[in-house]
């Protein structure tokens, strides 16, 4: 916490310097540049045919959260020279690689994470279709991304369409859909927004435990959906989470990995367990067994406990079984070394 | 020149290493799973190279285990069946329980509590009974439960779900109790015991003297001499490297038993 508010006091100092500076407001100087750029032919062509549109919208740039903070040269630098140097950029792709960089001045902690991302791996690799700050923000329009809520979720479904139609099936994307529902994850809430990991990773795959039980375990929030809050202990301590954390302790990798959460509920089309179809209800549970268990047959998800803990209510035989150990073998290794120190005892006595 | 006597052939000793060497390795790749959220445990499976490794290892010692069971139940069905020594099954020369070792368990605690002498015992004391039923039924018990998991999904053609669940719990809990056993109660008993300290190297060599037979089982030693069987088990003085050899394994495995066995003590007590 504290360093995140010791941060904030360079961009303090920075605004108050800069209202307190001579020169012309953001506002003023936006109104020199739309002269021209307020037109809204103005555009160049550039040498691969495609046509850069240079019309800014005043409305939506004056509405944004930059409108009355920066002017156009704070990250058009150089361009107060008119007529304005020539730029070397081929393509409409290149330009906005290359003006992205801008944001990197005020920005620079998210622009760091920027460089953890799957994102940006794609764009170092040579892969200029990856996103860069501009795609998901868009350059001048700029509002908070996260209002309303929705907006996040839809900001990715710009590229990953298939997977926004399936999220929005599922029980969190539609509550978030429909309801604005506060509860319920975007897409970055597990992926995170800026320092977005690859999800193949065994990195990311071993935490996706951890990940549901942020919400999982939250007891308010579970609450209000009559969820249980036990749902991460009781599969860290069945064979498939005992297994997750071995991996994760040893550092081995992925292949022939354990189920998580998402084996059996989904990834993004999660369903309510007794929603119609759903495919971890009890009718449906073998199949899904059967993608890691070829040979399983009817029988063999009962030895799944469904998350619930053995008591004398659910899985009586396994709490009798239990029960019966946590008093048998103190009992036995405690007569028997009973038995040793009565032993020694004699020994010494008779000495 | 003190006489020596056979107390375990060659191959109740092979049978007895074979026994040795698989429940250690069952025992080392077998904790650690059980304790998995123990530090130790984590470093001793990374260590001997993951616990995808150690499934393995755990596997081919369980595989030698059920070897070294059959081999057993096959000799004893020969002996019994072929040979028809009902011995096997009663009187002083056999392994079952009898009302004598009631007795014998009774006088035994009169003696630790000072209140009478020491039992006379035979060829197998109350104590070498119990270890012995306890690994019979270890063996039968954990081997079985551990096949139920091996071979889940076949298992599950015609054993209902909780089965398993059940399973899983008592072959963790019955390795707990061996392990427990061999590594306090059979090492002291066998070899911790002032009488025998540091090691009886009885299940090496095979043989035993006159005096410690004289001494530690005068029944069994004035039943033989009565009924004049001592010369047929007759033995040559144990040679040196036998004895050597005898005091290196078991020092390794008590010394691998109790360090294992601390451990678990940390991994119950320290959480």
């Amino acid at each position: 916490m504290i360093p995140r508010v010791l941060a904030l006091i360079p961009l303090v100092i920075l605004s108050m310097g800069g209202s307190a500076a001579a020169g012309p407001s953001p506002s003023e100087e936006a109104e020199a540049c739309l002269g021209c750029h307020g037109d809204k032919d103005l555009s160049t062509k550039l040498s691969s045919g495609e046509v850069l549109s240079l019309y800014v919208d005043q409305q939506a740039y004056a509405g944004s959260v930059h409108g009355d903070k920066l002017g156009c040269l704070e990250c058009h630098a150089g361009m107060d020279e008119v007529p304005h140097p020539a730029k070397p950029f081929r393509t409409l792709r290149e330009f906005t690689i290359a003006y992205y960089e801008q944001c990197k001045r005020c920005h620079f902690d998210n622009y760091t994470k920027t460089l953890d991302s799957v994102h940006y791996a794609r764009l170092a690799r040579g892969d200029a279709r990856a996103p860069v700050c501009v795609d998901c923000h868009s350059a001048h329009a700029i509002t908070r991304p996260e209002v309303p809520r929705s907006r996040t979720s839809h900001t990715c479904a710009k590229c990953h369409q298939d997977v926004f139609a399936a999220y929005a099936q599922s029980v969190h994307g539609r509550a978030l859909l429909e309801d604005e529902n506060r509860d319920v994850p975007l897409c970055t809430d597990c992926h995170r927004s800026h320092n977005i990991g690859d999800p193949r990773t065994p990195g990311f795959l071993l935490t996706t435990p951890e990940l549901c039980g942020t919400c999982h375990t939250n007891e308010r929030v579970m609450k209000k959906y009559g969820l249980s809050t036990r749902v991460l202990a009781t599969y860290l301590a069945d064979f498939h989470g005992v297994t997750v954390s071995l991996r994760r302790a040893a550092g081995t990798g992925v292949a022939g990995l354990t189920a998580l959460c998402i084996d059996c509920h989904g990834i993004h089309d999660i369903t309510r367990v007794r929603a119609p179809g759903s495919r971890v209800m009890q009718a449906n549970l073998v199949k899904v067994c059967q993608r890691c268990h070829p040979d399983a047959t009817e029988r063999f998800p009962a030895a799944w406990l469904s998350h619930y803990e053995p008591s004398w209510k659910r899985a009586p035989i396994v709490y009798a079984v239990t029960v019966f150990y946590r008093i048998f073998i103190p009992f036995v290794i405690g007569g028997l070394v009973l038995q040793i120190l009565l032993h020694l005892w004699r020994v010494v006595v008779n000495r | 020149m003190p006489e020596y006597y056979l107390r375990f052939s060659l191959g109740q000793r092979l049978l007895h290493g074979l026994l040795m060497a698989s429940f250690l390795g069952l025992a080392t790749t077998g904790m650690p799973l059980h304790f998995n959220q123990s530090r130790w445990a984590i470093w001793l499976a990374h260590t001997l190279g993951g616990f995808g490794v150690m499934g393995f290892f755990h596997r081919t010692s369980a595989v030698l285990l059920t070897l070294c069971f059959l081999i057993h139940l096959a000799h004893l069905g020969h002996r019994l069946f072929v040979k028809r020594e009902l011995a096997v099954l009663w009187g002083p020369d056999s392994l079952v329980p009898q009302p004598g070792d009631l007795v014998e368990l009774g006088r035994h605690v009169r003696w630790f509590f000072g209140l009478g002498p020491r039992p006379r015992f035979g060829r197998y004391t109350y104590w070498e009974k119990f270890d012995y039923f306890a690994v019979f039924w270890g063996m039968a018990i954990i081997g079985g439960s551990g096949y139920v998991l091996w071979f889940h999904a076949f298992f599950s053609r015609f054993l209902p779900g909780w089965i398993f669940n059940v399973t899983h719990l008592i072959h963790g809990e019955e390795a707990l109790l061996a392990v427990g056993f061999i590594f306090t109660i059979h090492f002291f008993n066998s070899h911790l015991r002032p009488e025998k300290f540091p090691m009886d190297l009885v299940i090496f060599t095979g043989r035993v003297s006159e005096d410690d037979l004289r001494t530690e089982r005068p029944e069994e030693y004035e039943r033989l001499s009565r009924e004049g069987r001592l010369a047929a088990i007759k033995a040559d003085p144990p040679a040196l490297w036998l004895r050597n050899f005898g005091r290196i394994v078991g020092a390794a495995a008590v010394t691998v038993g109790l360090v294992l066995f601390t451990l678990i003590v940390f991994a119950v007590f320290g959480r």
